[in-house]
């Protein structure tokens, strides 16, 4: 009986091995609080947000209301953390209290945050909004009194996700801290993040969020609904309004809603025109018509698959999986090649070889010999898949499967733009927590789109929409024409090819209104959409668009080498004339009064963030224990079973003898 | 019945290797790698740039921690438990950064040594950049981790070392964690009278 209990637990911890997970995953992680000397925890500064949100077409203004609440006896100061879609134009803030309305200004950040800093210290109330990171922004309100709410409310605009006729708005709602990946430089935002999400079944202060959408899509609706929650509607003719069911929700995870017009056969066109100072913006939304038919140009696909240590597991055999499934749908006369990477990377085949039974049979069974070990060395891997020979004639398309724990992202990003060529990357992200942050960014700056697999179930779906995408016909030498004696500054400056069915989006400065402007392109065939600008239309935002448009290309400059010193002045520059936050940029606003007597001292509070639902585990807390002591004694008790079976058998024997 | 005493003695004999091998295993190569980082540490603070102690490492020496006791550790980027394998890991603090360097270990190999210490015993860091400081211990505390959520205080004059709790346990995987707190200490010639002694 014994001995069976042994066998048993000597199978666990074999099992335990052979999926390959970290120890420290099966630590049922929580999280670690210091408490300060006195050993007390006061009660900190809480937030509930409202977000107003108006979507028109392909753009949302949303009006988020954070309302910081000091429930404790002190003044308090708080900050709080928290995420806006990645293309957010942050361009007003206004901080109210009870009924008085103080309007921000936008400032230099460093100007901004020593404004912030003295009127902190002389204990007038005021708030800062500054941006960390593209999609993360930080709001600080000073000096709120015991007992009191103190109300920041931000505008910003947004272009929404476009598929096709499929539409997506996200309202990010909380932080997903990142798994420590080990980044060749410590991450400050790691540990940033690390401090304002609460640990699974820790305390949050970031409560409930209301939300309300006024939705007019700009045509009639074939389908409305969310993925992540209950929602209630009601349709006003073009115009829906939209609520989640359960009232306020909880701010543990994003609200996603999606919609999908009704497919009239042309193709989509949106427009908005803004004049400022004399100065004429406009906005441009088209999206080439689905053709239907499946690519005419040969395509030659190479696939990169990540078999590092972190793959371990179940991401492996998702990886695996997915790249079985794309060998299948690779059609006879295509070309394609695989690079396996951990520490070192393999080519299949020394160059691309043409798709035949052969070659596809040697490719599955390379797979299935793919083993998770080692490290992730990415760059030197992607640049010998980039650098194999071109098959002139095919459209080079790149899939890479991947977790994403890599450190030198943004010698990655350089390589991919030196090296891609006309090529496009996608990514497929593996995992339960993969650096969605660094595919999103790679599939961007190689023109292609990131999937998401994080579930055995989720494969055959994620890599059928990849194909879908992969299979399209290309849509090459797109333009926009104007009339002559019309300058225009154009964001983005380079227009990409785009698969048919994506959304070609340019923001332009002009010099005059023009009466028409044609977009024309080439796919199977000449492709040509003639578009006239509403002028007489003013709509506010446009010009803000295409500032955070500028802005953001600007920003990627520096991503790729460009010297920083260089591109901030121009960023500072159009910020500050457009009122943008930016990286460069922030908004302030002061109250006059002065609200904290001198003598009463000030709390510091960081909101944390509600933990993303169905997290389990907290990267926070590493696993700290081997098995090796339960090894050694299990190893112990076998010696001693050993021991006494031998000295049975040899009296057993001497007994026979 | 002999014949199955044997298969079973067989069984055991082969059990009982692959228990000792795999334990030894864990054991050498956290004893191993400590002297290979060492190389790796040695070239950091010359070349001032990360070095990996082996070609295919995921991690790299980013600190020397040295005990009460004069022994040295190096301490890995990283508290993946690949890392933590190898040597002590950072979790948050170091260069640049305004929190308290904060370090987890394993119980069993690396960070046995939390056991012993008393507060006012001096350690020391060694940062990549070559900077020394100097700290006294001030706090242990035994924390269930899955009780109280995370803060690491806002103080680089801090540094914090963390591993599993109790010492003796058998299994990994309890959310128990012994947390020690030491505080910059002023002097500097603490750690090196102790380690001589």
């Amino acid at each position: 009986m014994k001995l069976t209990l042994f066998f048993s637990l000597l199978l666990l911890t074999f099992t335990a091995q052979a999926n390959g997970q970290p120890w420290q995953d099966e630590v049922a992680t929580g999280a670690l609080l210091l408490v300060d000397e006195q050993g007390q925890i006061q009660p900190a500064t809480l937030l509930d947000t409202d977000a107003h949100i108006t979507v028109s077409g392909p753009l949302a203004e949303v009006t988020l209301t954070q309302r910081f609440h000091n429930p404790s006896q002190q003044f308090r100061e708080g900050r709080y953390l928290f995420p806006l879609p990645e293309n957010a134009a942050v361009d007003g803030m206004v901080l109210t209290i009870g009924d008085r309305r103080i309007v921000g200004r936008i400032d230099r950040k460093a100007e901004a945050e020593k404004t912030y800093r003295q009127a902190r210290a002389s204990g007038k109330k005021a708030s800062l909004v500054s941006q960390q990171r593209p999609n993360l922004f930080t709001t600080a309100v000073a000096n709120i009194a015991p007992g009191e709410t103190v109300q920041v409310e931000l505008h910003y605009q947004q272009t929404l996700n476009v598929d096709g006729h499929r539409f997506q708005l996200r309202l990010p709602l909380t932080l997903t801290p990142r798994f420590t990946p080990p980044t060749e430089a410590p991450h400050t935002l790691d540990s940033l993040l690390r401090n304002t999400v609460a640990a699974p079944g820790g305390t949050a202060d970031a409560g409930t969020a209301s939300v309300h959408i006024d939705l007019d899509a700009g045509a009639r609706l074939a389908t409305l609904g969310s993925p992540s929650h209950a929602i209630h509607y009601q349709r006003h003719g073009r115009r829906y309004t939209i609520t989640p069911k359960a009232g306020a929700i909880a701010m543990d995870r994003d609200l996603l809603l999606n919609w999908e017009l009704e497919d009239t056969g042309e193709p989509l066109v949106t427009r908005f025109h803004e004049e400022i100072d004399g100065e004429h913006y406009a906005l441009l939304m088209v999206v080439p018509p689905e053709t239907g038919q499946v690519t005419a140009l040969p395509r030659e696909t190479l696939f990169i698959i990540d078999s590092s240590g972190s793959m371990g597991g179940a991401p492996m055999r998702q990886a695996k999986a997915s790249l079985h499934l794309a060998l299948q749908r690779l059609k006879p006369g295509d070309r394609f090649n695989i690079t396996d990477f951990d520490s070192q990377h393999t080519l299949l085949f020394e160059t691309p070889v043409t798709v035949s039974d052969n070659s596809r049979q040697q490719a599955q069974d390379f797979v299935d010999g793919l083993q998770a070990s080692g490290g992730t060395h990415m760059l030197p891997a992607l640049s010998a898949t980039l650098s194999q020979p071109v098959s002139d004639g095919y459209l080079r398309q790149v899939i890479f499967i991947t977790d994403g724990a890599v450190g030198n992202e943004n010698g990655i990003f350089r390589a991919l733009q030196q090296q891609l060529g006309e090529a496009r990357l996608f990514t497929v992200g593996i995992g339960s927590a993969p650096n969605s942050h660094f595919m999103t960014r790679a599939a961007q700056f190689g023109r292609g789109s990131f999937t998401y697999i994080n579930d055995q179930n989720q494969v055959q779906q994620g890599m059928d929409t990849l194909f879908r995408r992969l299979e399209s016909p290309l849509m090459r030498n797109l333009q926009v024409q104007l009339p002559d004696g019309i300058v225009a500054e154009r964001w983005p400056q380079k227009l990409p090819d785009l698969y048919a069915g994506e959304p070609l989006l340019v923001a332009m400065k002009l010099s005059a209104p023009p009466e028409h402007i044609t977009v024309s392109g080439y796919s199977t065939q000449h492709w040509q959409q003639p578009v006239t600008l509403p002028t007489n239309n003013n709509h506010p935002g446009t010009a803000s668009l295409w500032a955070r448009r500028k802005i953001a290309d600007l920003m990627d400059r520096i991503t790729l080498g460009a010297a920083e010193t260089d591109i901030a002045p121009l960023i500072t520059d159009v910020a500050l004339r457009h009122q943008l936050v930016s990286r460069y940029t922030s908004f302030i606003a002061v109250e006059e009064t002065v609200s904290r007597p001198a003598h009463e001292p000030l709390l510091h509070d960081t909101i944390r963030n509600q933990t993303p639902h169905g997290t389990q585990h907290s990267a926070a807390w590493p696993g700290t224990a081997t098995p090796a002591p339960l090894l050694w004694r299990l190893a112990g008790v076998l010696l001693m079973v050993c021991l006494l079976l031998w000295l049975r058998q040899r009296s057993l024997n001497h007994g026979a003898a | 019945m002999a014949r199955l005493e044997r298969g079973v003695l067989t069984l055991s004999l082969a059990g009982l290797l692959g228990l000792a091998g795999w334990a030894s295993w864990l054991d050498g190569k956290a004893w191993l790698a400590q002297h290979l980082i060492a190389h790796a540490w040695q070239t950091t603070l010359e070349q001032g740039e990360p070095q990996r102690p082996w070609p295919w490492a995921d991690t790299w020496p980013v600190a020397q921690l040295t005990t009460p006791a004069g022994k040295t550790l190096y301490v890995l980027e990283s508290t993946s438990g690949e890392a933590l394998a190898f040597g002590p890991g950072r979790l948050a603090g170091g260069i640049g950064s305004d929190q308290a360097l904060t370090l987890a270990g394993h119980r069993d190999t690396h960070f046995a040594f939390l056991e012993t210490l008393n507060p006012g015993q001096p350690l020391a860091v060694q940062l990549a950049d070559g900077s020394q400081q100097h700290f006294q211990i001030s706090r242990q505390q035994v924390i269930n981790s899955q009780q109280h959520p995370l803060h690491i205080p806002r103080d680089n004059q801090q540094l914090i070392m963390i591993t599993c709790y109790p010492f003796g346990a058998l299994t990994p995987g309890g959310p128990l964690r012994y947390v020690v707190t030491a505080t910059s200490a002023p002097t500097s010639n603490t750690v090196n009278n102790q380690a001589e002694q």
